[in-house]
């Protein structure tokens, strides 16, 4: 009988020890986090009628708040550097599952990393970590990962142990400081960089991808066609983007792009549509000169659409 | 990793061919025995033969031919993969009919049992090789179900589980970041990722064999101690009698005595079976070199012994033995360390230059670790992870690294039999949740397995 008390104690110690790590570590990563869009969309803070998914670019090149101004809409942008179209596809299910709904789509296209793999082009389940209790999310970690899902389920610590060392990096260094080109968000979840011009050597360097030699991405090429899928279904308009470059775009991608998108949906190519430095922060991403714009062309297109 | 059901059959070649072999062998009039035995040596050599090493001996010939510019035949290429585990279970299986040959083991007459002798599932992949003095005999045993068992079982699954998550895999992201770029590690990047891979090696495979153990310790059954706290040895040639115990045994048994017994040159001997170590490891150069680096540094140590007993008497270092176990034990880490060049590069190419680079900007790498301009020190110190993350590995390292002092004089089970309740129960603790936070962060297969 002893014995058996024992057991049950301990079995019962483990149990409260692993609720309480889970918690400690859920709720420091939330903390730990400078950048919290996700939480807002799981919180159904996010009221817009006009929502931008993307990577980097998407996150620099938009500036939600001209876009309100020119068009009348309310805009937020949730483009997140790094990311690929699998993580945008899985960034418009979270919008989707949320209470309020967009009226439009903008999803900013990357020369080539659209439909083909890029080194530093990931599905950034990192982003997703804090928000792992959300079980839509816990089951796109675990496949990511390849968790075990009963594990997941019995132990709040081992489904939370993605966020261990976030928690830590709290503890000791307090809340994330953001970075002026990927985390430092705005009210309207956009990214606006001061920095000025790009080096004026590089800045019509070639562009030398040959995409007849690389394969393209299955995966990637599928959520895009997913994206449009579940648009549709919604009746959400959608409209793609392939934003202003300070260099050559890659011979023939946007032939592929348009051969994946729908011919409902209408793809725009600003890519020429700003030439000069100043509105660069580098050869790739504009800078909050050029976000406003470019925001200000975009509108413009915006307001072209019915919605 | 990939599941070839048909894969088996090799398996169930080898079983069929010693079994029988035993059998014959055994029955067999003294000046017969060795037939047999060369049979089933061909046959198991044959099959390892052919999965491991076919491809590195005829790209190999074929390359030698090509330098000394002779056209020759064109070996085919064959596109197979290496079954999991071959090289243990085949030798597993070679120690049984070497072992009748011997006169030290009566043949197994029960198909099944010395089947499952090869395939007993917590070893077939990555060892202990056992040897059937040992293991057969406890297939016979009639098991009950003891607590006792399934407690000594855990833990020790606990602890593989802790060496193999919370460190093997994640200093694995270190040791890649440096040996997977070369060309662009430099200096104390080179030297700290060599430290590391000591820590990854040993956690990696010490792990599997505590969870092998642990596993067959469950259902009753004991399998040899693979690890016996190598670094705490006090000489080189006793780290390899502490270092996969079961393998060197098996070399020593079936190759180190017999050449012995043959009058060969024991620095020859030594050279050949540490070779021979190396080149079981893998068809490759890599493994080669490192064998004949470990043979070479044995027959040095082995050689220098008394002269170096000598050299110590006459320091004031005769008095401190605790200071000299502390300075062996650092020869001993760094000596083993310094193999990693050959053995985690993916050719001797890569080993060249990363030896080359560790004396490469040492100066330079030191003061950007210090000033960490353009934060570089995540990349030369962190290699490539982040302060926090890279402590928290220092500190599991360190905290792995205690409780091995604590069981240099003991076992687990004795130690933890013998501390207090609520320290023995905070160690499971402490273990548990490490490995479950841990775990999945970052997983990296078992090294062994390639082997």
């Amino acid at each position: 009988m002893k014995k058996n008390i024992k057991y049950i104690l301990f079995i019962l110690i483990f149990i409260s020890g692993d609720i309480f790590i889970g918690y400690v570590l859920s709720v420091l990563s939330k903390k730990q986090k400078y950048d919290n869009r996700i939480e807002l969309i799981l919180e159904n803070k996010i009221e817009a009628d006009v929502v931008i998914i993307g990577s980097s670019e998407a996150l620099n090149d938009y500036s939600p708040e001209e876009i309100k101004l020119n068009t009348g809409l309310s805009c937020y942008n949730l483009g997140q550097s790094g990311s690929n179209p699998i993580f945008h596809e899985t960034i418009l299910d979270l919008v989707l599952k949320s209470a309020h709904k967009p009226k439009l789509v903008i999803y900013n296209v990357d020369d080539y990393a659209a439909l083909y793999t890029k080194s530093g082009i990931v599905f950034r389940k990192d982003v997703l970590y804090p928000y792992v209790d959300n079980p839509f999310i816990c089951k796109k970690i675990n496949s990511e990962l390849g968790k075990n899902e009963l594990a997941t389920n019995i132990s709040y610590t081992y489904r939370q142990n993605v966020n261990f060392i976030n928690a830590l990096k709290y503890l000791l260094f307090g809340k994330e400081k953001p970075d002026a080109r990927t985390t430092n968000i705005n009210s309207f979840g956009a990214t606006l960089v001061d920095k000025k011009g790009g080096d004026e050597h590089t800045v019509f360097e070639m562009n030398n991808i040959n995409l007849s030699v690389l394969r393209m991405n299955l995966d990637y090429r599928n959520s895009i066609l997913n994206i449009q899928k579940k648009c549709s279904e919604n009746n959400i308009q959608l409209l793609f983007c392939l934003p202003p470059q300070f260099r050559k775009s890659t011979k023939g991608f946007k032939n592929r792009i348009q051969s994946v998108i729908d011919s409902t949906y209408q793809l725009i190519d600003y890519s020429n549509s700003l030439t000069e430095a100043a509105y660069f922060s580098d050869q790739e991403h504009l800078n909050k000169d050029g976000a406003t714009y470019f925001s200000k062309l975009i509108s413009a297109d915006i307001k072209k659409i019915k919605i | 990793m990939f599941f070839v059901p048909v894969y088996i059959l090799i398996l169930a070649f080898t079983i069929i061919v010693d079994y029988l072999a035993g059998i014959l062998i055994e029955a067999a009039p003294q000046n017969k025995k060795g037939i047999y035995l060369q049979l089933s040596l061909v046959a198991n050599i044959g099959v390892l033969c052919v999965f491991k090493y076919y491809n590195f001996f005829t790209e190999n010939i074929e390359a030698l031919f090509q330098s000394l510019n002779i056209h020759t035949y064109k070996f085919p290429f064959l596109s197979i993969l290496l079954p999991i585990g071959l090289s243990f279970h085949t030798f597993q299986a070679m120690s049984y009919t070497l072992e009748i040959y011997k006169g030290k083991q009566k043949a197994e007459r029960h198909f099944g049992i010395y089947a499952l002798y090869v395939m007993f599932f917590p070893q077939l992949v990555a060892g202990p090789i056992e040897r059937p003095q040992h293991l057969l005999s406890q297939f016979y045993i009639n098991q009950k179900f003891e607590w006792s068992n399934i407690v000594k079982g855990l833990r020790l699954i606990l602890m593989g589980l802790f060496k193999k998550i919370v460190i093997a895999d994640q200093i694995n992201v270190l040791v890649s970041f440096v040996f997977d770029n070369p060309e662009n590690s430099k200096g104390p990047s080179v030297y700290l990722a060599l430290l590391f891979f000591v820590w990854q090696v040993y956690c990696d495979f010490s792990g599997y064999s505590d969870i092998a153990r642990g596993s067959a310790k469950l259902l009753g059954i004991d399998l040899m101690v693979n690890f016996d706290l190598p670094f705490f040895a006090k000489s080189f040639n006793s780290f390899w009698s502490k270092w996969h115990v079961s393998l060197m045994n098996w070399f020593r048994d079936y190759l180190l005595f017999p050449l012995i017994r043959k009058r060969w040159k024991w620095q020859l001997v030594f050279l050949f079976v540490f070779l021979i170590s190396g080149f079981w490891h893998g068809a490759n150069w890599t493994f080669i070199a490192w064998g004949v680096y470990n043979g070479i540094i044995v027959i040095y140590t082995k050689a220098t012994s008394d002269y170096r007993k000598e050299l110590i008497n006459k320091t004031w270092l005769k008095n401190y033995s605790s200071i000299r176990h502390i300075i062996q034990a650092i020869c001993i880490y760094h000596l083993f360390a310094f193999g990693g060049f050959f053995f985690r590069s993916k050719n001797i190419h890569d080993s060249y230059i990363l030896f080359l680079n560790m004396f490469t900007d040492v100066g330079d790498s030191l003061s950007k670790i210090w000033h960490n301009p353009n934060n570089m020190r995540q990349n030369l110190l962190y290699l490539g992870t982040d302060f926090t993350t890279f402590t928290v590995l220092i500190l599991f390292v360190a905290a792995f690294f205690y409780f091995e002092w604590k069981l240099r004089n003991t076992t687990l089970d004795e130690y933890l039999e013998r501390v207090p309740q609520v320290m023995r129960f905070g160690i499971y603790f402490f273990a548990a949740f490490s490995i479950m936070l841990m775990s999945n962060i970052v997983e990296t297969p078992f090294v062994y397995f390639q082997f």
